[in-house]
């Protein structure tokens, strides 16, 4: 008995476990190699900048920051350290980290939604966090920069409440009656308008000083990186990440229709309730602390589905490494494309998304609701 | 293990408009059953009903005894599979994943050995082997079909309901899909519940006959008990012609009745 299990069982059906085998160590591959591709990507962003580093000093700093012997005082230079750790570093890893929340909640969109064309931004929830951000600046209840961890928590709670208003508006509007997707998507440019004027009325009554933080932080930026922030994002974007990713199987059921699904046991109602609170959870925490950011969260999943196919379970994996590499390259050429001045990041991810988004409109329309 | 489905009151109703009333059924095991009646007259209704897709607002679902009310979403999903009207697939999975898909009731992350040989063993005995690696995008409608009745397949299930499974196939594809059917309730006895519409066909794969009207059954039975002009008169409203030879009973439609509809 366990003599013939080791062996593989008969000759057809070890073909066909080759065949599984292959299909899944591929996808596995292609995961490490977007995880190696983003720790060399991260090198770049750490090299790379408006503060002349040679790549000598950069490789001391490094392995100062490496090895546990006390002698970092001694290798590289004390700018080069101070740059790359306190400046470059958190910079780097909060584009790491909002690429991958904004890759996730994409893929979560898409496929509770059943649409290629779903994304925080262009369904509005990101507006609708950025208004809730920009409310709790405004009221003085928290800040966006200079903030203390439970001021910085005030403002994530209110930007998560409004961009979760905004799923829920957008998810009652997409089963009230079945939306075209198009329809859905114009249904979410409409409530990202609606945000927008809050925020233009927020920023009209507000102080001087308030506007011109709230003016920066709009563009979307990565400029006030603190390690701060990433202590606060990170736990929360993780916890989101995970909850979503255990609920892999069941988006690929939905994949194949709602009506398959629910004979394949999976709860459509809870399904759809949890997908909605994290993707806004993983929109909003980013909005707070990037300003928006858009299209990341749409191409992401995409090339994803590219790469390794429809399985949730290795998709978001992968769109979230995308979603990392994309933002973390186009902040990269944000700093220095024009160094020393910088280009807001979300113009660059908008150049590369607009003429994305646009082809998936339209060249791809057949392919996808035929 | 052998499981007799039976249906005992069944009422539903799109809000207020009644589309079953008191349906009341039962199936034998490894019988093949098709439902056929015409448009609106709650075929496939009563079928996503059985599959706890709709909550019927009176009446009760047996599964060998059991209420399936009672039942978790995973259970039900084992003893019953259940293949709709050819669902939009907005990203594509390819055949292999689409089949894996139906062993979602036993999976809860990895793949088993056992979820692995159950997917091999329905790819070859539908001989879907080759077209494993494809994107469903790439199929035929027959081959859709097919991988759709795979994934039910997939969950083992003892009952297998179908929503018109030869609606878009050439004649050709048609019988295979129900020769598909009729070797499943013939070797596996399998109980398979079907709508169609060709009443041929129908005739043709079934041992028995639900003729619904108006939400209610009007006649059930062997195809040549459900299949006379009178009932096909009455139900769909069209002088008809049939004929027993020995394929069985034959219906030929001649006029809408009444002369209505005469332009």
């Amino acid at each position: 008995m366990m003599r013939s299990s080791l062996a593989g069982g008969n000759a057809p059906g070890k073909a066909e476990r080759d065949f599984y085998a292959r299909l899944t160590s591929h996808k596995i591959l292609t995961i490490i190699l977007l995880s190696l591709a983003l720790l060399a990507v991260l090198g770049i962003a750490l090299g790379l900048g408006s503060a002349n580093i040679s790549w000598e000093d950069f490789w001391q700093v490094f392995k100062g920051a490496v090895s546990p012997a006390p002698a970092s005082q001694e290798t590289g230079s004390k700018l080069a350290r101070t740059v790359i750790i306190n400046l470059r570093l958190p910079r780097a890893l909060l584009a790491t980290l909002a690429g991958c929340s904004l890759a996730g909640a994409g893929a979560m969109m898409q496929g509770i939604l059943r649409n290629p064309l779903a994304d925080p931004y262009i369904l509005g929830i990101s507006a609708g966090a950025s208004f809730g951000a920009a409310l709790a600046v405004v009221l003085g209840l928290g800040k966006l920069a200079g903030f203390t961890l439970a001021q910085g928590y005030v403002v994530v709670a209110s930007a998560f409440t409004f961009g979760l208003l905004a799923t829920f508006i957008i998810y009652g509007l997409a089963s009230l009656r079945a939306l075209a997707p198009e329809t859905l998507v114009l249904a979410g440019v409409a409530l990202g308008y609606l945000f927008s004027a809050g925020v233009s009325l927020l920023k009209y009554l507000s102080s001087h000083e308030e506007l011109r933080e709230l003016t920066l932080w709009l563009m979307g930026g990565l400029a006030g990186a603190k390690w701060q922030s990433l202590f606060l994002l990170f736990p929360v974007c993780l916890a989101a990440l995970a909850f979503l990713w255990r609920s892999s199987w069941d988006l690929n059921a939905l994949g194949a229709g709602e009506e398959v699904a629910a004979n394949l046991g999976v709860n459509l109602g809870r399904l759809r309730r949890n997908g909605a609170v994290g993707a806004s959870l993983l929109a909003s925490a980013t909005v707070t602390f990037t300003g928006i950011i858009g299209f990341v969260g749409l191409v992401a999943p995409h090339l994803g589905r590219f790469l390794v196919g429809s399985d949730h379970r290795y998709l978001i994996p992968a769109s979230c490494l995308l979603g990392a590499i994309l933002l973390l390259l186009a902040d990269t050429l944000a700093r220095t494309v024009a160094s020393p001045i910088e280009i807001p990041v979300g113009v660059i991810t908008s150049l590369i998304g607009v003429p994305f988004f646009l082809s998936l409109l339209f060249r791809e329309r057949r392919r996808w609701w035929s | 293990m052998v499981v007799k489905l039976a249906v005992d009151g069944l009422s539903f109703s799109y809000d207020s408009q009644p589309v079953l009333n008191e349906v009341t059924l039962a199936i034998d095991p490894g019988e093949i059953a098709t439902i056929i009646g015409p448009n609106g007259s709650g075929k496939s209704t009563f079928l996503r009903c059985l599959a706890r897709i709709l909550l019927p607002a009176q009446g009760v679902i047996y599964l060998d005894g059991r209420n399936i009310t009672n039942l978790s979403g995973r259970s039900l999903a084992t003893l019953l599979g259940y293949v709709p009207q050819e669902g939009t697939k907005v990203f594509p999975l390819t055949v292999y994943e689409a089949v894996l898909l139906g062993r979602r009731p036993y999976i809860t992350w990895a793949v088993g050995q056992k979820d692995r040989r159950v997917v091999e063993e329905i790819l070859r005995f539908l001989q879907l082997e080759p077209l494993a690696g494809k994107p469903l995008t790439n199929l035929s409608g027959g081959e859709k079909q097919r991988v759709m009745i795979a994934r039910a397949l997939a969950q083992e299930p003892k009952i297998l309901l179908l929503d018109e499974p030869t609606s878009n196939l050439d004649i050709r594809h048609q019988l295979e899909v129900l020769g598909i059917l009729e070797s499943l309730a013939r070797k596996k006895n399998m109980t398979v519940l079907m709508v169609l519409h060709d009443l041929n066909l129908a005739a043709r794969s079934s041992q028995k006959l639900v003729l619904l009207h108006q939400g209610r059954i009007f006649a059930s039975g062997s195809p040549q008990v459900v299949l006379t002009p009178e009932n096909i008169r009455t139900v769909y409203d069209v002088e008809a012609r049939v004929r027993q030879d020995d394929l069985g009973v034959q219906v030929l439609p001649i006029s809408p009745a009444n002369g209505r509809a005469k332009l």
